[in-house]
């Protein structure tokens, strides 16, 4: 085969396919259900517009840590590297 | 006479703790040290609390403290430059990646590019998905040629990190498990109607999906995508591609 | 200028954690209020649950970004995002701060108080009126809550305030819980205060809860937290307010710690007994 009839088999090909799909892909969308509105992502939800966020107007809460002196101390330490267990070098705890 | 008021203000908001410009301000100087202390606490934890929402895998893979000291560093570097706090956060990543007390997690940057990628899919236009069937009336000796417009929610996020993997298991998507095959992972992540969904991607496919984003025709990136990854198929890609809603409209 | 208006009844802050338990039935409030900016992207859920909103409900838009206490002039990119939500859902009202929040192209993410005179009151006239012209419409201003007072300060803010709204035609939207914020901080009578506001300019109240910080040397300041429930004494003063004013529309809002949707209802019933007690009395 040279490469026009390459081109045309994969046109084929390529055409079945979607046609196989279009027939079936009507029962897919009226399935898909989204009555939640999309709701429930965290992190995608009304937040940090205005004078609702001033909660975090209390003087006591120092925002100037020093970053250089924390290592993560989150969920990224239960995680298997290929290098090891963890952060992938050492530190010395959080400050 | 008022404009340097505001300047001297917002300045010492964002300047480093014990900036007090007293001048400004009438009344009991401890108390008004006080206040002007919440407004600095507001300014910047809010915007703190705004990336953690924005964020929040990237927020539990590191911890409260860590994020929190290195979201003030990025709002000291990167202040907001819109009130489209939804938006705020786009340069988070560029940031992590050349954060020096991040390289010990040096998938970090990638995972908040997926969150990024995610949170403007939440927020894109809404417009419905390119129906198979609208192609599927495209004569088979045109298809080829034809150009398609990615909708507006697709976005392919490539990684050399298992960053989907990492993603699930901290949303609770996946349970905990020992990574065994510590790969990357290239992921698209789509909105066809109101959900946010996200899909592995072949190496392959995530070029071909690239290409055509890039305005190549079907034939020039399936080509594209073949040379480099010779076990692509263009059916499956494109019936992939069709069934998460990744395309928009063609030409 | 078109004139809507909100019921003369208490409402909600929309939450969208309280979205599937309002979506079931219809609830008792008179409006549900949003803050504009949370409701300024393209697409996707949030559009999708304010369009259903919008359908069943009167709907206050809250702006908090404008910065129409600023010194420069209004962010014509922001007054279109603004604009086009309006256009888009034709709320039943639009309001925005006394305050600045906008420092060169950088946006500080609060209410910053500024200074009140004869300079800072022609601003605020011309920003409001720009803002009423461009939306074609009438907003409200609301009074601010303050942590400082301004040394440049020669008026009182009640003063302010009506100037403000005598020379734009604007309305005045007065937050209850920022007047005890204020008392409480600067050391006046929340009372007093009530008692020079100019009620007649009023189209909206808002209640909330606020916190007390406390600081190494023992100085308390009180913060405009949303955060839980309005006080006894936030209720008084409100009822206070009606008794002198007549019913307004009313709204209970909750920013963080967000109580599960009938805690927040349960705050709105407690406005609506206190209007409807009105009403009895005053038939």
């Amino acid at each position: 085969m040279n490469a026009r009839h390459l081109a045309i088999a994969l046109a084929g090909s390529l055409s079945s396919a979607i046609a196989v799909l279009a027939t079936t892909a009507h029962a897919a969308d009226a399935a898909a259900p989204e009555k939640c509105y999309g709701v429930a992502l965290k992190g995608q939800n009304d937040c940090a517009a205005g004078p609702g966020t001033t909660c975090a107007g209390t003087s006591k809460v120092d925002y100037q840590k020093n970053a250089w002196k924390l290592v993560p101390a989150g969920t990224c330490t239960q995680i298997k590297t290929p290098n090891g267990s963890g952060s992938l070098t050492q530190g010395p705890g959080p400050a | 006479m008022c404009t340097p008021i505001y300047d001297r203000f917002a300045e010492a908001l964002l300047a480093p703790a014990g900036h007090y410009p007293g001048d400004l301000f009438k009344g009991n100087e401890s108390q008004l040290r006080h206040g002007f202390a919440a407004y600095r606490n507001n300014v910047i934890g809010s915007l703190i609390q705004a990336l953690a929402s924005r964020f929040p895998v990237t927020h539990t893979l590191v911890g409260e403290a860590f994020f929190q000291a290195m979201a003030a560093q990025f709002i000291h570097v990167s202040a907001p430059q819109s009130p489209m706090l939804a938006d705020y956060g786009d340069g988070l990543a560029a940031f992590v990646a050349g954060f020096e007390p991040a390289a010990s997690v040096p998938y970090l940057a990638d995972v908040v590019r997926l969150e990024t990628a995610r949170s403007q899919a939440y927020h894109a236009a809404d417009a419905p998905p390119l129906a198979a069937a609208a192609l599927a009336a495209v004569p088979a000796q045109q298809l080829l040629g034809l150009r398609l417009t990615l909708h507006p929610a697709a976005r392919v996020v490539r990684s050399a990190w298992p960053i989907l993997t990492l993603w699930e298991m901290n949303t609770g998507a996946r349970p905990w498990a020992e990574l065994d095959h510590w790969r990357g992972e290239h992921v698209l992540v789509a909105r066809p109607h109101l959900n946010v969904v996200c899909h592995r991607l072949g190496e392959g496919q995530a070029m071909f999906l690239h290409a055509l984003g890039a305005h190549l025709t079907l034939s020039q990136a399936c080509e594209q995508a073949q040379r480099e990854h010779p076990g692509f198929n263009l059916e499956g890609a494109m019936v992939c591609a069709l069934q998460a809603g990744v395309f928009l409209s063609f030409s | 200028m078109p004139c809507l208006r909100l019921p003369d009844d208490a409402g909600a802050a929309f939450k969208p954690e309280h979205f599937s338990h309002i979506d079931q039935a219809r609830q008792p409030v008179g409006f549900f209020e949003i803050h504009a900016e949370n409701y300024m992207g393209a697409g996707g859920p949030p559009h999708a649950r304010l369009g259903r909103l919008s359908e069943d409900y009167a709907l206050s838009v809250h702006g908090v970004a404008l910065s129409l206490g600023g010194p420069g002039p209004l962010d014509t990119e922001h007054l279109g995002r603004l604009k086009a939500l309006c256009d888009r859902y034709q709320p039943e009202s639009v309001s925005e701060h006394l305050a600045w929040s906008r420092h060169g192209s950088t946006y500080l993410n609060d209410l910053l108080p500024l200074p009140y005179n004869a300079t800072t009151l022609a601003r605020v006239v011309g920003h409001v009126s720009h803002l009423q012209e461009a939306l074609g419409r009438t907003v409200l201003l609301e009074n601010p809550s303050t942590y400082v007072r301004m040394a440049h300060s020669d008026m009182h803010e009640t003063d302010f305030l009506a100037e403000v709204a005598r020379q734009s035609g604007c309305g005045l939207l007065l937050d209850l819980n920022n007047v005890q914020v204020c008392a409480a901080n600067h050391g006046f009578d929340p009372y007093q205060y009530l008692a020079r506001f100019p009620l007649h300019a009023v189209a909206q109240v808002h209640l909330a809860g606020h916190a007390l910080s406390v600081d190494d040397h023992g100085h308390t300041l009180v913060l405009d937290s949303h955060d839980r429930p309005v006080t006894d004494s936030g209720w008084a003063l409100y009822e206070t307010l009606i008794e002198r004013h007549g019913p307004l529309p009313t709204l209970v809002e909750w920013d963080a710690s967000i109580p599960a949707w009938p805690c927040l209802l349960r705050e709105v019933r407690q406005a609506q007994a206190i209007l409807a007690r009105y009403r009895r009395r005053n038939p």
